[in-house]
């Protein structure tokens, strides 16, 4: 379902994802984690087509992101940490937008479960503005998961929502999952991760490196044996030593 | 020096300072190397220009009709600041600013200060500009001279606009307790505005009796010599006087009340800070009254905010998905525009008639006169002023890049989306103005008339969308060269002058080189083809404007893989 090889972007003398090859299959859920500056949004970023890469390749589907990129666009969702909304649309009028752009025919009916199901049918003629931080993450959550997308890409999903949210993003997450989705979500919260993710891809300074489920990363080194995935991570990311 | 004022202009120096460098860094781009080489060319050019016809050319300071009607036209620019939407941009504070400065331990005043010390910086590059690049035909007297008089005059209207601004956000905050502490500068504005009002309404006949617009000027200069109308726009012109001097010694003398001038306009602004400091005391006050209030008769303080009922466009779930820029694009433009906008320039062409009809017997005429004038002027002000494509777009590039859509399709869409309105505006503005020539004594032939009005709508929209596509392009090639987003250059914004002309004479030099090549092809294919007299016109309009709108799609193309290779790090 996705497909990265090689993936490298480089700024300058900066390489911001270097060498990177990874695969991920429908209904798992991949985690990408790594201290500030790994690489972790550049990569989420090339994934989506929203940068080009220095070199690599990205396949979402079996469409080549940067040679295919229409239909490899509308099989993904992308939700970042901040979310991005239009000034004058309102709410539901989002949703509209989405629909048309992604041809779903039965948006009608769609769009009301989801507005109820994030809490936002009270504000669905609100505009961004007045919305909250929380309100705001909600409705590009809405937005991205209108289309029914097979491939969802999420960036610190959890920023900005109140608990009750952030339990029903981690359900939203596993069932999409479990309806066949390749999720790659990206987060510092470790135990998000532990809880959701199938497998992870521990980055540092642009390179992979461990990737696979937390057991064969764990199973990698003998002192990794009875350590928290916390313990192991920071082990990886070369950060213990400065704890 | 003061440790908060020491530190915020550290800010100041250090934040200009930042943006030459990154501006100067973005050089190592090829793209924006061969910008900056055609911008240095273009630079050399207006100032040979100016060099080379600058003394032979016509002074507009020199002119007495100007140098008359010019306080007049302070005062309206001065006027925007108080009701036009949009002028309180004068007061706002970038979200850094906010998130660092507000909870800082800095007052409100040296805010204010912080404020007026960044607004310097634009204020001082386009006094430069006039001065040194234009400057050629405006004065007798030294370019740095010049420079300090701009600078002069362009420094109190900023200050200006932003204690109208102050005073406004006071009113709104503080509603009545606000206008307690403001009413002096509503008396004085009121006071201009009536004085000017009841010197020239009663002589509206001598107005009305003008037999051209240049005899109508000039009746109306006549107005203005008036000594209760000199009296009350006296400021005005102290205000100006300085960049109507002509020797060094007319210079001096009027820079010093120009000065002073400048001086009252900082007293002015720090005092309407403290007055707004004051009127939010109060306010809190009686906002704690009345929640006091509510408490004690048990009722729910709450006060939810209704939803606001907004307009809006239909649109289909399935169809092509490019039709959903558009439709966005114009929700944000039919929600940023009022229609009493439209109305007022609608009803401009109707008052002319009433005022210039009279004499020349034929108001028709004068109706379709003044519209055919204000569709031309919203051809070139009006692509930027509407701005509801890439240029307001491109700060959500992270989301339209997701976009299941090809760069070419994108960039089609938004360029429609301001292109078309426009057409549509000036389509109406030109249609009033075929049906007035068809109604006055000397009207077109009427297949001519027929021919135009049937092809404008295709001649208006190639047009537009060729205009739309070179300022979108600029957009996608140069994002860190060019403000972005919806907002324009701002109402009133006669400081920013300088870059506007600019601006524009560089988007309509390139607009005419467009031009070159669709007329090439109408003349090709006038000259194979020989269409019969009565609809030749149209002929070539429409052969033009299909050359046009297939140049633009050519153009869109490129533009469309330079969006494809666009980054968000790029943007801004």
């Amino acid at each position: 379902m996705i497909v990265v090889r090689e993936l490298a972007k480089h700024y300058g003398a900066v390489h911001a994802v270097d060498g990177l090859s990874f695969d991920v299959q429908p209904g798992e859920v991949l985690g990408l984690v790594g201290p500030n500056g790994a690489g972790k949004t550049t990569t989420l970023r090339a994934l989506c087509g929203i940068i080009v890469p220095t070199r690599g390749l990205v396949e979402i589907g079996g469409h080549d992101i940067q040679r295919d990129p229409v239909p490899a666009k509308r099989a993904l969702a992308f939700i970042p940490d901040e979310p991005h909304l239009f000034e004058y649309l309102t709410v539901e009028e989002h949703l509209r937008f989405i629909a048309r752009l992604y041809g779903v025919a039965d948006a009608e009916s769609r769009m009301g479960p989801l507005l109820a199901e994030l809490e936002l049918s009270d504000k669905a003629m609100a505009m961004p503005r007045e919305l909250s931080r929380g309100m705001k993450q909600k409705l590009a959550i809405a937005c991205g998961l209108l289309h029914d997308p097979s491939v969802l890409v999420l960036d610190e999903p959890l920023t900005g929502l109140d608990p009750g949210g952030m339990r029903k993003m981690r359900a939203t997450i596993a069932a999409r999952a479990r309806a066949g989705s390749a999720v790659v979500l990206s987060s510092h919260l470790l135990q998000l991760v532990e809880e959701l993710c199938t497998k992870i891809l521990v980055m540092r300074q642009g390179r992979a490196v461990a990737f696979g489920t937390i057991d064969s990363i764990i199973a990698t080194r003998p002192e990794f044996a009875g350590r928290s995935l916390e313990d192991v991570f920071l082990t990886l990311t070369g950060d213990a030593a400065q704890q | 020096m003061n440790l908060a004022v020491g530190t915020l202009a550290y800010l100041v120096t250090r934040t200009f300072r930042n943006r030459v460098i990154t501006m100067a860094r973005r050089l190592r781009q090829p793209k924006y190397a061969l910008g900056f080489a055609v911008g240095v060319l273009y630079f050399g050019f207006i100032v040979f220009g100016q060099t080379r016809g600058g003394g032979d050319g016509p002074n507009l300071f020199q002119n007495d009709s100007f140098r008359a009607l010019a306080p007049l036209f302070l005062v309206l620019i001065l006027a925007m600041g108080w009701f036009a939407s949009g002028a309180q941009s004068a007061l706002a504070f970038l979200p850094a600013e906010v998130a660092l400065l507000f909870p800082a331990p800095v007052t409100r005043r040296e805010l204010i200060l912080y404020k007026l010390a960044g607004a310097q910086i634009p204020v001082i590059v386009n006094a430069l500009i006039l001065a040194f690049i234009f400057g050629g035909g405006l004065q007798e007297i030294p370019r740095w001279l010049a420079f300090a008089s701009l600078w002069t005059m362009f420094a109190t209207i900023s200050l200006h606009r932003l204690g109208a601004a102050l005073v406004r956000a006071s009113l709104a905050e503080h509603g009545v307790a606000g206008a307690k502490r403001t009413w002096v500068s509503y008396v004085i504005g009121l006071t201009v505005l009536a004085v000017i009002i009841l010197a020239v309404v009663p002589h509206q006949v001598q107005l009305e009796g003008a037999s051209s617009p240049i005899d109508f000027m000039s009746r109306f200069e006549q107005l203005l010599s008036a000594p209760a109308v000199r009296a009350v726009l006296y400021p005005f012109a102290l205000m100006i006087a300085p960049a109507f001097a002509q020797t060094v010694g007319e210079w001096s003398l009027a820079m010093i009340p120009a000065i002073a001038l400048l001086a009252a306009h900082l007293i002015w602004v720090l005092r309407s800070d403290v007055a707004f400091e004051e009127a939010a005391v109060e306010a809190s006050a009686k906002r704690q009254a009345v929640i006091d209030n509510v408490r004690r008769r048990g009722i729910s303080g709450a006060n939810e905010a209704t939803p606001k009922a907004t307009r809006t466009i239909p649109l289909g779930s399935t169809g092509h998905p490019a039709i959903a820029i558009v439709w966005k694009n114009l929700l944000g433009l039919m929600r940023t525009t009022r229609p009493s906008q439209f109305i007022g320039i609608l009803v401009l062409p109707v008052v002319a008639a009433l005022i210039l009809g009279k004499r020349s017997g034929d108001p028709a005429l004068i109706v379709a006169g003044v519209t055919g004038m204000i569709a031309m002027v919203t051809f070139i002000a009006g692509p930027m002023t509407v701005r509801n494509d890439l240029r307001a777009d491109l700060l959500n590039i992270e989301s339209l890049k997701t976009f299941p859509l090809r760069g070419r399709e994108l960039v089609l869409a938004e360029v429609t989306s301001s292109a078309l309105p426009l057409s549509l505006f000036q389509f109406v503005l030109l249609g009033i103005a075929a049906v007035a020539l068809q109604s006055s004594q000397k009207p077109l032939p009427f297949g001519v008339t027929i021919a135009v009005v049937v092809t404008l709508p295709i001649a208006l929209f190639g047009l537009n969308l060729c205009y739309s596509t070179i300022q979108n392009g600029i957009a996608v090639l140069f994002p860190g060269w060019i403000r972005l987003g919806s907002e324009g250059q701002g109402v009133g914004a006669v400081d920013m002058m300088g870059q506007a002309i600019l601006g524009m004479m560089a988007m309509l030099i390139a607009f005419l080189i467009c031009l070159i090549l669709p007329a090439l092809v109408a003349f090709i294919v006038f000259t194979m083809v020989k269409p019969p007299a009565v609809v030749a016109a149209g002929f070539v309009m429409v052969v033009g404007s299909l050359a046009l709108v297939g140049e633009s799609y050519a153009m869109m193309l490129g533009l469309g893989r330079a969006l494809e290779r666009l980054e968000p790090s790029q943007v801004g």
